[in-house]
């Protein structure tokens, strides 16, 4: 557990010092978005186009690796540095050159700069910790619930990353072994996919000689929290002063995790989709900014946001661009006026969709094909011909017994209506500064996500499946319910009795949606594919025999994981081998060998037999080999195999051991010359 | 401009004749050397004791000034006069000594690297290397050394400017002080290097700790062995070094082989012991050399700024040189063809290649190390026999000269690197007769030596053009000619590994190497075009 929490920091520190503390060193900041979380935002937002784009760029010109990546940051740096720092008569070289004679010659000199330094850094601090106060003291309850929210959705996020050691889903094995690919400059290793996700693992790989392994481990939950934060930083500008406001938002929104396990199962693991989202609140917001207030920075940064999502899922991608065309839609006054703003728009957009385009349209070009699992996945999810068709009053009693999801639609309603009043029968600030916009903008949002997700039970053609946009619809729907209580309650014109009102109220409906479920309110726990002890086996084997001089002998999730480290054969083949004695010699040319066997096959409630063991060979049909796991009666008869082989062959050679052994597995250790190996058959 | 010297014609030839006049411009000159102009030398006399009076008594002049501005006819006179001076031509076996010393000065500077490698041909393991080690011990060390040359590399150039600066004039005392003071300086340095990967590795780990051991242990060690070196290069002490060398490959033979401890063990106890040896003989020999010298006039060091300055470009010099040797290695040792765990990952027969290669430098750096006395000593005396109208033969003469030892340098490297060539396969033949092994046996190290070899003849051109140009005190324009020399080697390099092989990397250094040449004899050649301008600079 401490050893997880000590990679966990060190991924932690290594990802917001790579994406947050360097670039927010040179990157300009407007005038608009100075505060904290304004810089953290733009920085993740430049620092990850940059890096995805130069990963790919490098990576296609079979040139990214460590240096390559060094250089190119390094060089982007520099050159954003000079831009802020102004040049004089004298030259900067010759400048600091001067500076450091000088302080060689005086040290007193020296000691007085460095204190001053550190005394400035220090007052920075205390006024940045007297702000924080203030605003804190502001109201207490609100930013205590907020960091309550954090601290749960956080700790429901990491959980499993930080109890276990093996994956909580099956993707994250094949985004590691396309990372590790990606390390080693092959970008379409299973064919054309956005592998923008895949380069930011590479890029911490390789940037800090971080084991993928770990990345792969926490940037799911990681990026589950960033999620979090970056819907809290929408929230935070879009409502400045309503703390209580926020915190409902994200009380609805922590709520949910007990309701809708979908979306936190998948934010457990590393999956790009889950990614992407961390850049669809920032883009919707920076495009809404761009439009309120004609910012060409918040333009840039609204673009971007939809290249990383087209760099990196595509699901996110579809998502950010329906978003962005209710966004256009609703400011089309202003994206028209002039006529050469629309242009400009078009221009941009089709430019950047382009180059979000552009590593799948050069795999594609290469005459690659996509990535068979997934587009596969894609075309089947499409259905076109619409679900089941149901009448409003069928629709209203299936939703109406769903608290969450009544309070949501009850919210929409009031939500819809205040604004269509208040637009209808108010003049003055309402209309002129576009606070009706806002609320269109969250209400159609919300409203555009319950019809992707709910889509097949609202007998709406399905795009997308609907299981992929239970987050989206629970942001919107958060915000929306919290939108819904903040203007109701707006009359009331004391802060302290508004806040409690609003406050009791979220408890209220809170506890409602806890009133009744038919699925229970268990958070969701990870999946398994390997068992813990073949996880923690390779990180004692990583850590305590030189790399590329052992080999592990296991099924196919060990082969992302080692590669790179050791090296990797199937237990199945290996079992074939031994099994079939084809009178080819089993050897493998490293100085240790690991068996890994399972007594207890993993999804199976016994233990291997000789019976099993005496089975002939699984066959399988298709080209799938991983079906020698997949389907447990043949995963037994290899395990067993295995099992009973290694048994018998340790009686007879003293230099094979047991390496490891538990209930569930037992680890066999080989112990030879690398260059003149074993024959494993004799 | 000078004011021009106004001397009465009454007195124009008598006083200036006089034995009094000319122990007066004796006593004048041994006071201030040389006198700027006339009213100095007014402020002199009168400093000395002359007034009106006893000058017009003594020499018949009116007053002090026109005293002072006879002599100061007679001390451009005297500048003048000796100007133009007819050389003292050295006997011949004087000359063949100096060259010979010359000689084995540059050559036996490699020769600890041509012992090293004898001993790995013949008993598998050197000072720091050994035949059997696995891939993540041998790049450990291989970093650890790498780092260490790029490290200390400046500090032994300044070391060897500021050392020899002293003790040309037999300033001992300061040569000691200025050596132990960048020696201090190079070890904090070190120690801050490696507190710096040791704290990043706490966070990062971009290695395992076993791996760090290992870098920061032959690391630190190996500076403080690179540092001693440079200390007894400057005391001329080249000899012991090697010798200590040969002590230390003893250690590691008597502890590795017949106390059967572990190699690392054992080459890591052996190089501390030659580091603190180092140490106490680099101590004993300035003691030595300071007692012999006797000279305690000045114990001072100059300004810490001044001597950062007078010694950055060399400092700046040595580091760029170092990366440049290495940078190819790096280049080849850090390409990924499938994926790696770290950024470098040795690779034997690249570096192999390398090591038999770098032994066709020894001759070249011998003969380098003779022609530039030989220029040197020629142009020092050279110069005064020409007068200020015979500049533009002057400049001509040297740069044909310097032509015409380039080409016979080439010519010598030339033969060199065939003679190492045919030599490497030789040896290597013996070698797999007597033990069944080849070390040249890859493909991978054949290539890396053939070409490397070309590389390291080039190399040896402008590194010629180096010690020329030190000679001249001009090294910024030794580092205008490297610096886009080590740009080339790193991005040829680094494109070529990558998109070919990785042994490509070698047509890295080959190239830098060309635009380093190229440059830097464009460079020189400039200067020997300006050499009036250029020795007056240097003076």
């Amino acid at each position: 557990m401490l050893v997880s929490f000590m990679y966990l920091l060190k991924l932690t520190l290594s990802y917001f010092l790579l994406f947050y503390f360097l670039p927010a060193l040179v990157l300009p900041a407007h005038q608009e978005y100075r505060g904290t979380l304004d810089r953290w935002v733009m920085a993740m937002i430049h620092s990850h186009f940059f890096i995805i784009l130069i990963v790919h760029l490098l990576a296609l010109s079979k040139l990214y690796e460590t240096l390559s990546l060094y250089g190119a940051a390094g060089i982007a740096f520099v050159l954003l540095a000079a831009r802020n720092i102004r040049t004089g008569a004298v030259p900067l070289g010759t400048r600091q050159l001067l500076a450091l004679l000088d302080l060689t010659d005086n040290r007193v000199e020296l000691q007085n700069k460095l204190m001053m330094k550190l005394a400035a850094l220090k007052d920075r601090g205390m006024d940045a910790l007297k702000r924080s106060i203030r605003e804190f003291a502001r109201s207490p309850v609100a930013w205590t619930g907020i960091v309550l929210c954090f601290l749960i959705s956080a700790a429901i996020r990491f959980r499993h990353s930080i109890e276990y050691s093996y994956y909580a889903a099956s993707d994250p094995y094949v985004h590691l072994k396309w990372a590790k690919a990606m390390g080693g400059n092959q970008l379409y290793i299973d064919g054309v996919y956005p592998y923008g996700f895949e380069a930011v693992i590479a890029a911490l790989n390789k940037f800090y000689l971080l084991d993928p392994y770990y990345i792969v481990r926490f940037t799911g939950p990681l990026a589950g929290v960033l999620v979090l934060l970056m819907f809290f930083y929408v929230l935070r500008r879009s409502f400045p002063r309503d703390a209580v406001f926020i915190l409902v938002a994200m009380g609805v929104l922590t709520a949910s995790s007990w309701l809708f396990a979908g979306f936190i199962w998948r934010q457990m693991s590393s999956l790009s989709m889950e990614y992407g989202m961390v850049f669809f609140f920032p883009g919707i917001y920076f495009l809404v900014q761009y439009f309120r207030k004609g910012h060409s920075a918040a333009l840039l940064l609204a673009v971007e946001c939809m290249v990383l999502t087209l760099l990196i899922h595509a699901y996110v991608a579809v998502c950010t661009g329906a978003a962005y065309i209710i966004v256009f839609l609703l400011h089309a006054d202003q994206a028209v006026r002039p006529l050469k703003r629309l242009l400009k728009l078009s221009v941009i957009f089709l430019t950047a969709g382009m180059v979000g385009l552009m590593p799948l349209a050069l795999g594609l070009i290469s005459g690659i094909e996509f990535y068979e699992s997934s587009i596969n996945y894609v075309i089947d999810s499409v259905n076109l011909g619409a679900g089941n068709q149901r009448s409003w009053s069928q629709l209203w009693s299936y939703y109406s017994e769903i608290p969450f999801f009544l309070v949501f639609l009850l919210s929409a309603g009031v939500l819809g209506l205040l604004t269509i009043a208040k637009l209808l029968f108010r003049k003055g600030a309402f209309r002129t500064e576009g606070l009706w916009r806002r609320n269109a903008v969250f209400l159609l949002l919300g409203g555009l996500f319950f019809c992707l997700y709910q889509a097949s039970t609202l007998g709406l053609p399905v795009f997308v499946p609907g299981d992929r946009m239970e987050f989206f619809f629970l942001a919107f729907a958060a915000i929306i319910v919290a939108l819904a209580l903040s203007q109701l309650f707006a009359f009331i014109r004391w802060k302290l009795v508004s806040g409690s009102v609003k406050l009791a109220a979220t408890c209220l409906i809170v506890a409602f949606f806890f009133s009744s479920s038919s699925s229970g309110f268990a958070l969701p726990v990870g999946d398994r594919y390997q068992y813990e002890e073949a996880a923690q086996t390779y990180l004692e084997i990583r850590s305590k025999y030189p790399h590329q001089e052992w080999t592990i002998i296991s099924p196919i999730e060990e082969y992302p994981i080692v590669l790179g480290y050791g090296w990797h054969t199937n237990l199945w083949e290996f079992v074939k081998g031994i099994s079939e004695r084809t009178g080819e010699e089993i050897r493998f040319p490293t100085n240790y060998v690991f068996l890994m066997v399972e007594k207890v096959p993993l999804g199976m409630d016994r233990e291997v037999t000789e019976a099993d063991a005496a089975e002939p060979f699984p066959t399988i049909e298709g080209s799938r080999l991983d079906d020698y796991y997949r389907f447990r009666e043949k995963r037994l008869v290899i395990q067993a195999k295995a099992y009973y082989w290694a048994e018998e062959y340790r009686k007879t050679h003293s230099y094979m051991k047991v390496f490891r052994d538990s209930p569930n597995m037992r680890v066999y250790l080989i112990t030879q010359d690398g260059s003149n190996p074993y024959n494993l058959l004799n | 401009m000078n004011e021009p010297v106004r001397i009465p014609s009454a007195v124009l030839e008598t006083p200036y004749r006089t034995a009094p006049f000319q122990e007066l411009l004796h006593s004048i000159m041994e006071r201030q050397v040389p006198p700027q102009d006339r009213y100095e030398i007014a402020a002199v006399l009168e400093s000395m004791g002359w007034n009106d009076r006893r000058v017009r008594s003594e020499f018949g002049v009116n007053d002090v000034f026109e005293l002072a501005g006879l002599l100061w006819g007679a001390v451009q006179g005297t500048i003048e006069y000796t100007f133009y001076s007819k050389v003292e031509v050295p006997g011949a076996l004087q000359t063949i000594r100096e060259l010979t010393r010359a000689f084995i000065r540059g050559a036996i500077f490699a020769l600890p690297m041509a012992i090293s490698v004898f001993s790995m041909l013949t008993l598998k393991f050197s000072l720091w290397s050994f035949e059997n080690l696995s891939v993540e011990l041998a790049t450990s060390i291989a970093i650890g050394t790498i780092l260490s040359f790029m490290t200390v590399g400046g500090f032994t150039q300044a070391i060897a400017r500021r050392g020899f600066f002293y003790i040309i004039q037999n300033q001992f005392t300061l040569a000691r002080k200025t050596t132990f003071l960048f020696i201090r300086i190079g070890f904090i340095v070190s120690f801050a290097v490696s507190a710096f990967i040791l704290l990043t590795d706490m966070v990062f780990t971009l290695f395992p700790y076993r791996m760090l051991f290992y870098i920061v242990a032959y690391y630190i060690l190996l500076n403080s062995i690179w540092l001693a070196v440079t200390a007894m290069y400057i005391l001329k002490r080249e000899l012991t070094f090697t010798g200590l060398i040969i002590l230390g490959i003893a250690v590691v033979y008597v502890l590795y082989e017949l106390l059967d401890m572990d190699i690392i063990a054992a080459q890591l106890i052996s190089i501390s012991m030659v580091s603190i040896l180092s140490g106490i003989l680099v101590r004993s020999f300035f003691k030595y050399d300071e007692r012999k010298a006797n000279n305690r006039t000045a114990t001072k060091l100059p300004r810490m700024s001044i001597m950062i300055y007078s010694s950055m470009h060399y400092f700046y010099y040595g580091f760029l040189y170092f990366t440049f040797l290495y940078i190819d290695r790096i280049m080849a040792w850090s390409t990924n063809s499938v994926y790696m765990p770290y950024v470098i990952w040795f690779r034997g027969e690249y570096e192999l290649g390398l090591d038999f290669a770098l032994l066709m430098l020894v001759l070249p750096m011998g003969f380098c190390e003779v022609s530039v006395h030989w220029m040197m000593k020629d142009l020092e005396a050279g110069q005064k026999m020409y007068l200020g109208s015979q500049i533009g033969r002057m400049n001509n003469k040297y740069l044909f000269l310097y032509f015409r030892t380039q080409g016979m340098h080439i010519l010598n490297a030339a033969i060199s690197g065939v003679v190492i060539y045919y030599a490497a396969f030789y040896i290597d033949h013996l070698n797999a007769v007597r033990t069944g092994k080849s070390f040249l046996a890859s493909e991978v190290t054949q290539f890396v030596l053939l070409w490397a070899i070309v590389a390291y003849a080039v190399m040896s051109v402008f590194l010629m053009n180096a010690v020329i140009m030190f000679a001249l005190s001009q090294p910024y324009k030794m580092n205008r000619a490297l610096i886009p020399g080590l740009i080339v080697n790193l991005v040829a390099g680094f494109l070529l590994s990558r998109w070919v092989g990785y042994h490509y990397a070698v047509f890295g250094l080959l190239a830098g190497s060309l635009v380093t040449a190229v440059l830097s004899t464009v460079q020189i050649t400039k200067i020997l075009k300006k050499l009036d301008y250029y020795l007056y600079a240097a003076s």
